[in-house]
């Protein structure tokens, strides 16, 4: 009976608090922070708008456009276009509108430049893939329309700027056609195409920009043929490089006819050089070459005279030509040297000549330029000024004007690889403690002033001074180790190569690496970061260690090219030690072993199914040695559709003897029939979870055992006709497999087919369930699936002594021929949205109750309570199951918007969502990215072992007054009365007394 | 974009420069042929069916000779989302400090879960180009809004036929509108201040408590029956509980 009553107070408890994660409007940015990205820029424009605020619309790789406040680099709006929606061009038309071209030149879509709003979106087809170019004359009207010129998949387009009409069209339906160049000469109506046909054939068009007819078109063939891409000198001039990249063509094709000049590059530059490129640029008479070493500037003078200006081993950077006046063009060029960059400024026409010289500090983790924009402002003596918008390897943003760093945007942060955490080092005695309660009068009128908060007699300013004094709280943004586990530094791997740490309290980055194994080298070509895996986690004996991570990477695309691992310490951010290995690196196994300083063991298999271990020492070698047997690890053959499990076998056996390489065998392998199912998804636990306990009480005192093992598997298969869209197939046609599979024996636990369902599938493994995410064709709706996996082998230990002699399931034998009596239940529920990602929170102890952390199409996180997901629902739950907190069975999930962890913000382009345990059991840290990032402390069942934030001291203070005073007061009521009542007692005995006597005198 | 949404009655409102040539139904029979609206005359044209539009205008017309086959290559899905922005909001969303986003700009319609992902006009309307036969998801994420996913369905055999559901109530759409199905807030409403809440509180529940023992139960005492009062303060003596009053400073003296 006690224990009903228990069960009834907590389903009073948890039925109280059904929105468990929810946020008053004033608590933003208490615990969190929101950081807004856009990634690396493509292309830079800025708007010439003499009146108002200073802008710059750039396009980026992430396919974000962006309209950027020029003074401070913030964000005025962006847009953030669909995955296969690649931006190809963006100009500014009529100085209001943004035009975007995308989708390979098939989207144009215009956006109204001070607030971002859609204008209109037109769709441009064609016969045939090509390049595209959207060139917006200034000059070129049509009824008073503004035309805007685009050529895109073979065809040219004359676009009306205001509505996106069509007003005309010409097809260029040659076969080998392939457009170079689209040229506007400048006052004229003319539209010059000129490209390749067959290789060796230049073909120039001459098109009436008014209607599209076609004026003129000439051909001249060249032997030598072509590579690359021409650079245009000239409206009527261009370069190309012939196929052999030793010979410059200058081509000029004035008045329709085309006329020719052959250089050698030789005869320019004495030395050979080997193949050169041409490097695009628009400056006129100007144009640039780059071979491995040596990047040449070659004038262009009078008709195909080549004249060499600038020879120059430094990396170099070129920004485009910016047009100062009627025949005057400016553009930027940007030098390296050790710790600084040189920027000039130079005129078209006058190399020697530079408008401008400035030297600017760089710092070394920002890497090379590899994009300059130019712009130009007057200044207040009406003579020019200068500023450069370059975009840096780091994949960073910065704005230079007078020599000066204006500001800089670290636009890295918008595509992260990978997350990892660390422990901030420890609070010491150097260290300073928290200065915010300085004083004790301070802290009380603090207190003070939060009870008028919460009591609603705070006046406004009252109320803004509360929220300041909430933000600035200094004690979460310390860089020492709290008591509570919420301040930690988040490791990011970003695509750019670069590491940056943040501190979870504020979001700063605290420090930042560029990784120098990752930089572009002889050996290693086009090195990509891959993972961040926790190397050093000191803790015990190695406190005066530092930690720090692994970051492996690969020196290009493909599995079989060789690693390089970094090993990097996360409080300096310096790079301990780099390792280019001579093997690939197909898969990372971080093992459950350290060795004397703390360093985790890794697996590294490479391409050859060799396993070699790292760190590689002896200490390392005899603890892998012991543990030789137990190690087991799965492989998924994405294209062949099978899964192996794997173990060590012996030694290397090549010819080299390396004791720290291992050769490994194959145990087992599940191949999935290709013609019926294509796997789409796999997931196991997470190596680092805690599991609090293995039994689970059910409503009728009956003990459940989960079946937790970390070797468990989900895969997800769909007929191969599935695997694409949805609404590419008909539910008969379409369906989903879900298997559980023991990676160590190879054993399908479960297995269970959606008929009628469709991908893409996303899934969670956590504990003895997993929860996965995909679409229903029949329903046409998504569902969300449970499945729980419960030990049925130790079932019949029902109480504590059978449970302490009975079975265990550690002394059965694990094999293949051993079945596991295991159970599984399972439930799907409808939900609403797509998703990008789910996660789980995780806890210090697994004590308390999990949330499943959902990110939507709308890139937001909602959390989700595990209890919706129980495979024992019903829709009439009994008396006792609803004691236990069962839920009444509902056909879809609900979606409750105070659980949005986002709360009313944007994860734009969400890709992961990362949970980490604090300390505190009750919290968990959120950390999601995209191309913005997010960070929040979630509490799944309420901060039930602390004092939440809002907590009011002084509540409590006037409470113990008030309590005490009663306590006087009552006291002395107490005894007054206590005094009344003895003198009542005596009169009271004494009357009696006489009463009685008279009574007895009656008798 | 603050306006609230037009009239019931023209939704369907055509954007600008589509203005429809007006094919009635006796020239544009339901069997009509395909190939017929695609070779038709260049001027725009708008053939709608149950107001569920596929349109051909002179673009695609175009496009469509050079692929032989309009079918379902240049099937367009539009549609118009219906908004209520917080501008006007009768309950006053973004009113206080923290604005809800609520402009069009900042509504995304999203076909199959990320297929292809459009922005809304200033008038609200959206379109997909390019659609292939078959039955599609329309999302719409919209900060503020809870919008249902609208399942589509365009037609193989009837090319332009469109039909189009909620899937969140299974109503079927007879025209392509999209309308929030209700709000979201955020976060939680503050409660004004009231006395239920303090006492409500742990600390008005201890002091509540206190106020009963100190109160209530000496009346409590007082009702008892004098003869099992002082039964119990003789038994109370005998097993030598300390009163109240003794455990006082001062208690002691009597």
């Amino acid at each position: 009976m006690a224990i009903r009553s228990f069960f009834l107070f907590i389903l009073f408890f948890s039925s109280s608090i059904s929105p468990v994660f929810s946020l008053y409007e004033d608590q933003v940015g208490l615990m969190d922070w929101h950081q807004q990205y856009i990634g690396k820029v493509k292309q830079a424009v800025f708007s010439s708008q003499r009146a108002g605020r200073k802008r710059v619309v750039v396009s980026t790789e992430e396919n974000v456009i962006a309209s950027l406040d020029l003074r401070h680099g913030e964000i005025f709006w962006r847009h953030l276009l669909g995955a296969d929606d690649v931006i190809d061009g963006i100009d500014i038309g009529l100085g209001k509108y943004v035009i975007t071209l995308s989708s390979g030149g098939s989207i144009l879509r215009s956006w109204n430049l001070p607030d971002g709003q859609m204008v209109w979106e037109s769709s441009l087809q064609g016969p045939k893939h090509s390049k595209s170019f959207l060139l917006v004359p200034t000059n070129l009207k049509f009824d008073k329309d503004n035309l805007l010129v685009v050529f895109s998949n073979g065809r040219l387009h004359a676009i009306s700027c205001i509505d996106g009409e069509v007003l005309w069209k010409k097809d260029f339906e040659a076969e080998s056609f392939e457009v170079q160049q689209v040229i506007l000469p400048p006052g004229s109506d003319l539209i010059h195409v000129v490209g390749f046909a067959a290789l060796s054939q230049f073909e120039m068009y001459q098109i009436n920009a008014k209607n599209g007819e076609l004026l003129k078109h000439e051909s001249a063939s060249f032997s030598s043929g072509f590579s690359g891409q021409v650079s245009l000198v000239s409206t009527e001039t261009v370069v190309a490089l012939d196929s052999t990249g030793s010979i410059l063509l200058t081509i000029s094709f004035q008045d329709g006819k085309i006329s020719s000049q052959q250089t050698p590059i030789s005869n320019l530059v004495e030395d050979s050089l080997g193949p050169a490129v041409i490097i695009p640029s628009s400056v006129s008479g100007i144009f640039a070459i780059k071979t491995d070493a040596v990047t040449i500037f070659i004038r262009v003078i009078g008709k195909g005279n080549l004249e060499v200006v600038e020879k120059t081993t430094h990396e170099i950077a070129v920004s485009d030509a910016l047009s100062i006046s009627e025949d005057q063009q400016a553009f930027a060029l940007i030098q390296h040297a050790s710790s600084e960059i040189h920027l000039t400024v130079k005129l078209a026409h006058d190399w020697d000549g530079n408008l401008l010289k400035e030297s600017v500090k760089m710092d070394r983790q920002r890497g090379l330029v590899h994009k300059v924009f130019i712009n130009n402002y007057i200044r207040t003596d009406r003579s020019y000024g200068f500023r450069v918008l370059i975009v840096m390897e780091d994949h960073s943003l910065l704005l230079l004007q007078q020599g000066e760093i204006v500001w800089s945007r670290e636009d890295g942060l918008a595509s992260i690889i990978d997350v990892t955490t660390s422990e901030l080092p420890v609070e010491r005695d150097g260290v300073s403690v928290a200065k915010v309660e300085h004083n004790l009068f301070e802290w009380l009128k603090g207190h003070m002033l939060k009870l008028k908060g919460t009591l609603m007699l705070a006046s406004p300013e009252d109320m803004a001074a509360i929220q300041s004094m909430r933000l600035k709280s200094s004690e979460k943004s310390k860089m020492t180790r709290d008591h509570n586990g919420f301040r930690k530094l988040l490791i990011v791997l970003t695509r750019a190569g670069k590491l940056f740490a943040l501190h979870t309290g504020d979001g700063r980055i605290v420090w930042s690496y560029l990784l120098r194994s990752l930089h572009k080298s002889e050996a290693c070509q086009s090195p990509i970061g891959l993972n961040l895996y926790q190397w050093q986690v000191p803790h015990h004996h190695a406190m005066d260690e530092n930690p720090s991570v692994l970051v492996v990477s690969r020196c290009g695309p493909s599995s079989d090219t060789s690693g390089v691992l970094s090993f990097v310490d996360t409080y300096t951010g310096k790079e301990l030690s780099s390792l280019s290995l001579d093997h690939a690196v197909v898969q990372v196994i971080p093992l459950p072993y350290t060795d004397s300083t703390e360093q985790r063991l890794h697996l590294l298999i490479d391409a050859d199914k060799h396993a070699h271990l790292y760190p590689k020492t002896s200490g390392a070698l005899s603890i892998f040695k012991r543990e030789f047997s137990n190690i087991y690890w799965y492989s998924v053959e994405d294209q062949n559709g099978i899964i192996k499990g794997h173990a060590l076998k012996c030694k290397c056996t090549g010819e080299v003897a390396d004791e720290f390489c291992f050769d490994t065998r194959d145990l087992w392998s599940v191949v999935f029939p290709s013609e019926s199912e294509k796997t789409i998804a796999t997931v196991t636990r997470k190596l680092n979870e805690v599991v609090h306990t293995q039994a689970k009480v059910v409503a009728d005192q009956d003990v459940m055992y989960k079946y937790i093992s970390r070797n468990l598997l989900f895969v997800a298969t769909v007929a191969p006709k599935g695997s694409g869209e949805i609404g590419s197939v008909t539910p008969e046609e379409s369906w989903l497999v879900a298997y559980l599979i023991d990676t160590v024996t190879g054993r399908i636990l479960h297995r269970v087919t959606h008929h009628g369902s469709q991908g893409p599938v996303h899934a969670v493994f956590s504990e003895n369930w997993v929860v996965y995410h995909y679409f229903n064709l029949r329903a046409h709706r998504y569902e969300m699936s449970v499945i729980e996996i419960y030990d049925q082998s130790r079932a019949d230990n029902k109480d504590v002594w059978k449970l302490v002699l009975g079975k265990h399931n550690l002394t059965s034998p694990i094999s293949l021929f051993s079945r596991p009596e295991v159970i599984t239940k399972s439930q799907s529920y409808f939900f609403t949205h797509s998703l990008k990602a789910i996660a789980v929170t995780s806890t210090a102890k697994g004590i308390t109750s999990k949330q499943l952390l959902l990110g939507t199409i709308g890139d937001q996180v909602l959390a989700l309570d595990k209890r919706f997901l129980d495979p024992r629902r019903t829709v009439n739950p009994t008396q006792l199951e609803k004691e236990e907190g069962i839920i009444p069975l509902t056909e879809s999930l609900p979606i409750i918007p105070q659980s949005y962890v986002t709360h009313a913000l944007r994860v734009e382009g969400l890709r992961g969502i990362i949970t980490v345990p604090a300390k505190l059991e009750s919290t968990t840290l959120v950390f999601a990215h995209g191309v913005d990032l997010f960070f929040t402390q979630l509490a799944p069942s309420r901060t039930y072992d602390s004092l939440t934030e809002d907590f009011s001291y002084a509540l409590l203070l006037i409470t113990i007054v008030a309590l005490v005073a009663a306590i006087f007061v009552t006291w002395r009521l107490s005894e007054r009365k206590e005094l009344q009542e003895k003198w009542s007692f005596y009169s009271a005995f004494a009357s009696q007394s006489t009463f009685s006597s008279l009574h007895f005198s009656d008798n | 974009m603050g306006r609230v949404a037009p009239h019931r009655e023209a939704p369907l409102k055509v954007p600008h420069k589509e203005v429809p040539l007006k094919v009635s139904h006796r020239e544009a029979p339901m069997g009509w042929k395909n190939q017929e609206l695609c070779t038709l005359s260049s001027c725009h044209q708008l053939w709608k069916l149950s107001n569920l539009g596929c349109y051909g205008t002179h673009r695609t017309v175009t496009f469509a000779r050079a692929s032989l086959n309009c079918t379902h290559d240049f099937i367009r899905v539009w549609g118009w989302v219906h908004h209520q922005w917080s501008s006007e909001d009768p309950q006053g969303l973004g009113t206080k400090g923290f604005a809800l986003p609520g402009k069009t700009s900042n509504v995304k319609v999203i076909l199959n879960g990320g297929q292809i992902v459009t922005y809304l006009r200033p008038d609200g309307y959206f379109l997909f180009q390019n659609i292939p036969a078959g039955t599609h998801l329309i999302e719409v994420a919209a900060i503020g809004y809870f919008f249902s996913p609208v399942r589509v369905d365009v037609s193989a055999r009837n090319p332009g036929k469109v039909q189009a559901a909620l899937t969140e109530n299974r109503r079927g759409l007879s025209e392509l509108v999209l309308e929030p199905l209700r709000d979201e807030q955020y976060y939680e409403i503050r409660e004004p201040f009231s006395i239920m809440s303090v006492v409500k509180s742990p600390m008005g529940l201890m002091v509540g408590f206190m106020l009963v023992v100190v109160f209530l139960m000496p009346k409590l005492v007082e009702n008892m029956d004098p003869e099992e009062m002082r039964r119990a303060q003789e038994e109370m003596r005998n097993q030598g509980v300390p009163s109240l009053a003794s455990l006082l400073p001062g208690g002691g003296r009597n």
